[in-house]
């Protein structure tokens, strides 16, 4: 009879650099600092920036004299290994939101990473699982995240909300149908 | 010349394309046995996947699941080369290295109904057979088809 080796399992995130958690910076966003989004400048609270989707910041570091002298402070890097739907039309399309110095960004097949906005350290990943046959009307893309209360909130191809903690990326509670509110979602899996 | 499916296996058979190092280096891709996974009472599900000896293909090489949900699969290296598992779940990819004879069990998280891959990505596996399926059956819920409201019509 074989005698076996005993193998187990890891999160593939564990083979990497990865930090494994970040600051707790969305515990404070509110509602009321997303509608006032725009006087906070140094953050990028929601996609456009502010409510009324102009994109503009109030920061002036940057102006036309200057503008010629920036170079990359640093660049993200991300490999992904496995198969995906839409092979030859994944890609970036998201808009990073910045929160108190940590960037949460994503990406196309349900990746969500927090980076240190400061360095490019990549703090945490999340990955939703995806099956490669998923029907997609463009691309495999995301057009961003959103963060309030203590949570960062993604949909993902398979029209499921996930809400992930921002220290760790781990998703807490039942991820949560598309279009449901927190009236829809059982109160036992509530954790926000 | 034309084949009808069900004479595949006897045809990569006599070609020589169901085994490493006969016609071919591997595996075609998509060719193998195909498991169902069990349900335990607790509403568990449970799974077994093997490598067997010179083929490079999983076995089964496609894993049916019920329905979305956990589940356990224990994989068993027999081949005599080290290969290892790489497994989508949800939150992170699952990993766990297969040298010669080796067996554990790996626990995935599977939601929705659709086709999932796994394989071994060390050397060149996956291209050489090691790419597998893992197919969850049933619909996304109800509410999760309600994402628009009535549209307007001309």
């Amino acid at each position: 009879m074989t005698e076996y080796v005993e193998a187990r399992p890891v999160k593939f995130s564990d083979l990497s650099a990865i930090v494994g958690n970040a600051p707790a910076v969305t515990e404070n966003v509110t509602y009321d600092r997303i509608l006032d989004a725009r006087s906070e400048s140094q953050n990028w609270l929601t996609y456009y920036g502010a409510y009324d989707g102009k994109r503009f910041s109030q920061l002036d570091q940057i102006n036309t004299d200057n503008v010629k002298r920036l170079t990359p402070a640093w660049v993200f890097q991300f490999g992904a290994s496995g198969l995906h739907a839409g092979p030859s039309t994944y890609a970036f399309e998201a808009a990073p939101l910045v929160v108190d110095g940590v960037m949460f960004v994503s990406g196309w097949d349900g990746w969500v990473w927090a980076i240190d906005a400061k360095n490019g350290d990549n703090l945490w990943v999340y990955k939703h699982a995806i099956p490669f046959d998923t029907s997609l009307c463009c691309g495999n893309v995301n057009r961003g995240v959103a963060v309030a209360q203590g949570k960062v909130f993604v949909a993902t191809l398979t029209l499921t909300w996930s809400r992930l903690t921002p220290q760790t990326g781990s998703a807490s509670g039942t991820p949560c149908m598309a279009m449901c509110g927190p009236a829809k979602v059982p109160r036992s899996h509530h954790s926000w | 010349m034309a084949t009808a499916a069900g004479d595949l296996s006897a045809v990569l058979s006599e070609i020589g394309l169901d085994k490493q190092n006969k016609a071919t280096l591997g595996r075609v891709l998509g060719t193998g046995g195909i498991g169902r996974a069990e349900e335990g009472p607790d509403g568990r599900m449970r799974g077994q996947v093997r490598i067997p000896p010179d083929e490079l293909v999983w076995d089964p090489s496609i894993l049916v699941m019920p329905h979305g949900g956990e589940i356990d699969i224990e994989i068993t290296n027999d081949d005599s080369n080290t290969h290892c598992a790489h497994l989508p779940s949800n939150g992170d990819n699952k990993w766990m290295w297969l040298p010669v004879y080796s067996r554990g069990t790996v626990t995935l998280d599977l939601d929705g109904p659709g086709y999932y891959w796994f394989s071994s990505n060390i050397g060149n596996d996956e291209g050489r057979g090691l790419t597998g399926a893992i197919v969850v059956l049933g619909d996304t819920p109800p509410e999760a088809r309600l994402d628009r409201p009535d549209q307007p019509r001309p």
